[in-house]
């Protein structure tokens, strides 16, 4: 549809910038002095828990909520601080859709391109174009009430993209989509993007959406961005414990650095010691008080007898087993607390204590909140 | 629990039929008082109706068919000048109850802490008998306001009256308006006007249209707010109050003229209704 090329040179101005960004309810901070770039034709999900600003974030964007302040808000470069939603160019996908219940489908989509004084011939065209996107064409005359939860939302992605705005905004796009419709809805949706090259930013509560869609993830928590990086960076990398818990790092120690070298730090962790990857922000220092976070998945129970020369092994005793379809989260009670590992098929070993290992390349290191 | 329902399963089973039962004694105690309700208001129109066409309606029993009395009705005309005037007067009525109502209904929901002292004032004429706020309007308003008794104390009045209802009827839609519709439409590129009329009036015209029929009928009936402040006028009400207290020769002709009043303002509303759930259901 477009060309990438043309769309984006590389001189072109980021698709969004935030600068000095905050925002309060009364005196409580919602937002607080957030910055943010988003490059042209990137998918940037903005993920967090319910209250971490995340929503705020995007209303502000969209020009439904005026910030308390703010130094720098553009879009393609244009300063939109004190323009009013309808004269901004972007375009919202809602939670709950916001389709027009007392138009068609057709009349949906074309709505943005009348307000745009399109006339009708051109406006026909573009709404059966981006129906086309989302391979609904043949609804054009049908009624939003006849549609089901699937094809609600890619009305409205048709809607929000027919107007072909600078930035796309999804509010929580998979929310009232049940699991199965959810995988293929973010498989789709990347498509699109990818297909259109547009800019998308996306806000979730759902690390698995976040992972599987984005180009870039900002993980926000208590108005902040705590991280801001690709997806393999913020789930293996996280740079604070906030992150590493929120990107599904059941196993999270407190520690104190003991040794830094080239490529990892050691920590003491109670009576054991072992090796990881530095991920906060600043360089690591001696004795400092850290968080070490290993995933479920990242950890294997060794063979019997079977020494482990990666150095990071503890002995566990199993405890209760949780069957999550393709893997097991089995808790072990081990002398740093409890921890979880994921293994394949059905757990059917018995009580007795196993060891644990881990890669150290697995195991993130960073600096505690605590400090 | 589980064990205790399997083993008094007869019990169970009795217990299941008395809630169904009684699930069927509420919806028949619910279609007796639809229809007694409806038996009460419609029976003594019929009746009116079967007396109007009576030889003698004033011996109140019908008998003896005629048409005479709706004839004698429309061989004098005098009837004619109060029924345009109140029909002039509930359409202006109309009109302001559907613009004060849209203008008041369509943002009380969305008031967060002002909502019910604002409702509260709105509703309160209410609580006002009919008959003070005439007297009120007569004795405050030609004085103090130098309102001339005639066509626009009468609609003050009918619209102090009538527009609660109003106000009410476009509420029970605004209040389950979804406000995201409006951010969607700003977000597409429409400006506050273009949302209002887009989006706003086309999903409140089943309150709007409401708004406007009470405006109508409650008008177009009006006695008591109207008996202190119509000046020289005189409203089809007050010309039948008149009629019918002062010339008995001439109580039969208001048969016939409350029964034309009953069937109009009963096809109104039905067709009124009609074509709005056919709009709705477009």
């Amino acid at each position: 549809m477009r060309d990438p090329e043309t769309m984006h040179p590389p001189t072109s101005p980021p698709a969004l910038r935030i600068a000095g960004l905050e925002h309060r309810y009364g005196t409580m901070p919602v937002l607080d002095n957030v910055s943010l770039d988003v490059r042209a034709g990137e998918f940037l999900t903005i993920l967090g828990p319910s209250g971490s600003g995340k929503t705020t974030m995007l209303r502000v964007i969209g020009g439904f909520e005026t910030p308390t302040r703010v130094d720098c808000l553009s879009i393609g470069g244009i300063d939109v601080r004190g323009l009013p939603a309808n004269l901004r160019d972007v375009a919202t996908v809602f939670q709950h859709y916001a389709l027009f219940p007392h138009m068609s489908v057709g009349r949906n989509v074309e709505y943005g391109l009348k307000m745009r004084g399109l006339p009708p011939a051109a406006r026909r065209a573009g709404a059966e174009r981006a129906l086309a996107l989302v391979r609904l064409a043949e609804r054009y005359n049908g009624k939003v009430q006849h549609l089901s939860g699937g094809e609600r939302q890619r009305v409205a992605l048709a809607r929000s993209l027919a107007t072909q705005p600078q930035i796309l905004l999804l509010d929580e796009p998979m929310s009232a989509l049940d699991e199965k419709l959810r995988r293929e809805m973010q498989t789709e949706i990347r498509a699109l993007q990818q297909k259109l090259c547009a800019s998308f930013i996306q806000v979730t509560h759902s690390q698995d959406e976040a992972l599987a869609m984005s180009d870039r993830i900002a993980v926000m928590n208590k108005g902040r961005i705590e991280q801001l990086g690709t997806p393999s960076d913020i789930f293996v990398r996280p740079a604070t414990r906030f992150v590493a818990a929120f990107m599904g790092m059941s196993n999270l120690l407190r520690g104190t650095i003991t040794g830094i070298e080239e490529a990892c730090v050691r920590i003491a962790c109670g009576a054991a010691s072992f090796l990881g990857v530095w991920t906060g922000p600043a360089a690591p220092y001696m004795g400092q008080a850290v968080f070490a976070g290993i995933h479920p998945i990242h950890m294997k129970i060794a063979p019997p007898g079977v020494a482990s020369n990666t150095g990071n092994t503890i002995t566990g005793k199993p405890g209760s087993a949780t069957y999550r379809g393709g893997t097991t989260e089995l808790c072990l009670a081990s002398p740093l607390g409890d921890l979880i590992v994921a293994i394949q098929g059905i757990w059917q070993g018995a009580e007795t204590p196993v060891a644990l290992t881990w890669n150290w390349q697995d195991c993130a290191i960073g600096p505690d909140a605590a400090e | 629990m589980g064990m205790a329902l399997a083993n008094n399963n007869a019990q169970f089973r009795q217990a299941a039929l008395r809630q169904v039962r009684s699930q069927r004694v509420a919806s028949a105690l619910a279609v007796c008082t639809g229809l007694c309700m409806t038996a009460l208001v419609y029976a003594p129109v019929l009746w009116l109706g079967v007396l109007s066409v009576s030889g003698d309606p004033l011996g109140g029993f019908p008998g003896d068919f005629t048409w005479r009395w709706y004839r004698a009705l429309f061989a004098q005309v005098a009837w004619l000048a109060p029924l345009l005037l109140s029909v002039r007067i509930a359409l202006l009525v109309a009109v302001l109850c559907m613009a004060g109502a849209t203008l008041a209904g369509r943002v009380l929901p969305r008031m967060r802490r002002t909502r019910r002292l604002l409702l509260a004032c709105f509703l309160l004429p209410l609580a006002i008998p009919g008959m003070v706020i005439g007297l009120n309007v007569f004795i405050f308003y030609r004085v103090f306001g130098g309102l001339r008794m005639g066509l626009w104390s009468l609609v003050l009045v009918h619209l102090v009256g009538a527009f609660p209802f109003a106000l009410l009827g476009l509420m029970v839609v605004s209040l389950r308006f979804e406000t995201s519709l409006l951010e969607a439409a700003a977000d597409l590129g429409a400006g506050p006007w273009r949302r209002f009329w887009d989006i706003e009036r086309p999903l409140l015209m089943p309150g709007i249209v409401t708004a406007g029929m009470f405006g109508f009928l409650l008008s177009l009936t009006e006695l008591p707010r109207s008996l202190f402040v119509a000046g020289h006028l005189r409203t089809l009400p007050l010309y039948i109050w008149a009629e019918a207290s002062s010339r008995a020769s001439h109580l039969p002709l208001i048969y016939c003229l409350n029964t034309m009043l009953a069937v109009v303002s009963t096809a109104i509303s039905v067709t009124a209704v009609l074509a709005l759930r056919a709009r709705l259901r477009h």
